[in-house]
C-alpha cells in the first residue's frame, strides 16, 4: 500500500466520523484552477468553497421565482428598496401606540 | 464570523417583516435567508408566525396571490424547525400583537429574533434572547 492510499483510508474514517462522503466529480481544468485559487486566496479547503457555492445556488434558484414576482409586487406598491418595507412595519409600531 | 459547525449554531426565529422584506427586495432581509441556507444559523419558526406570515402576505397592502403566498411558506417550511408555544408574559412588549414571536423565541431556545419591528427592536434583549436588527445579523455572519 503506497503512502497516498493510507490517506485516503484515514481521510474515508474520517469522512465517515464527520458524516461527510467523499465524491469525484469532473470538472474542467480551469474551474478546478479557480477553486484552488480562490480556495487559496480565502485559507479555505476546496471542499469548503465547492460547499459553500452549492448553498448559495440552492438559495439562488429557490428564491429566485419568489423574488421575481416580490418585484412586480413591490414596483405595483412603489417599494424601491427595503427602507420602504421598513416604514411599512414602522407604521404599524407608531399606529399601535 | 459566526461558526457554521453545528455544535456551535445560532438558533434564530425571524419575524415577518424580514421574510417579507425579503420577498420584495434584494438587500438585508434577502442576506438573513441565504445565510440560514448557507447553514450560519438554525431558522426556528411557530404556527402562529406561520399564520402571521400568511395573512400579511395576503392581506393589504401585499394582497399576493394565494398561489405564491403557497411557494413562499412552503419554502420557509422546508428550511424551519417548528415549535410548540407557550403563553408567555413581556411587560414591556408596546405591541402585545408581537407576543407570539417572543413565544416563538422562547419554546425555541433561541439565541436572536431577527426583525425590522421597532416594537420588537425596542426591546433589544427578553427572556434572554437578543432582538436584533438584519444589519446586526448580517454583520454577525460575515465580519470575520
Amino acid at each position: 500500500m503506497s503512502s497516498n492510499e493510507v490517506v485516503i483510508l484515514l481521510s474515508l474514517a474520517e469522512a465517515r466520523e464527520m458524516n461527510v462522503k467523499i465524491v469525484s466529480v469532473s470538472l474542467p481544468v480551469e474551474i478546478n484552477d479557480r477553486i484552488e485559487k480562490i480556495a487559496a486566496e480565502q485559507k479555505r479547503s476546496k471542499s469548503q468553497i465547492v460547499l459553500e457555492a452549492v448553498e448559495k445556488y440552492e438559495f439562488d434558484i429557490r428564491w429566485a421565482p419568489i423574488r421575481e414576482y416580490g418585484d412586480r409586487i413591490a414596483k405595483k406598491l412603489g417599494i424601491t428598496s427595503e427602507d420602504d418595507v421598513e416604514q411599512i412595519f414602522g407604521r404599524k409600531a407608531q399606529s399601535s401606540r | 464570523m459566526l461558526n457554521k459547525s453545528s455544535a456551535a449554531k445560532l438558533k434564530v426565529v425571524v419575524d415577518t417583516s424580514v421574510y417579507i422584506a425579503a420577498i420584495l427586495t434584494s438587500g438585508l432581509s434577502e442576506d438573513v435567508l441565504r445565510l440560514i441556507y448557507q447553514g450560519y444559523a438554525e431558522l426556528y419558526c411557530s404556527d402562529d408566525i406561520f399564520q402571521e406570515l400568511e395573512s400579511r402576505l395576503a392581506d393589504k397592502p401585499f394582497n399576493i396571490e394565494p398561489g405564491k403566498v403557497t411557494l413562499v411558506l412552503r419554502e420557509i417550511k422546508s428550511r424551519a424547525r417548528f415549535v410548540k408555544t407557550q403563553p408567555i408574559k413581556e411587560g414591556r412588549l408596546r405591541d402585545t400583537g408581537d407576543l407570539h414571536i417572543l413565544e416563538c423565541a422562547v419554546a425555541a431556545n433561541a439565541n436572536l429574533i431577527v426583525t425590522f419591528d421597532k416594537d420588537l427592536l425596542v426591546l433589544k434583549e427578553s427572556h434572554g434572547i437578543g432582538v436584533i436588527h438584519p444589519r446586526a445579523f448580517r454583520w454577525m455572519a460575515t465580519e470575520r
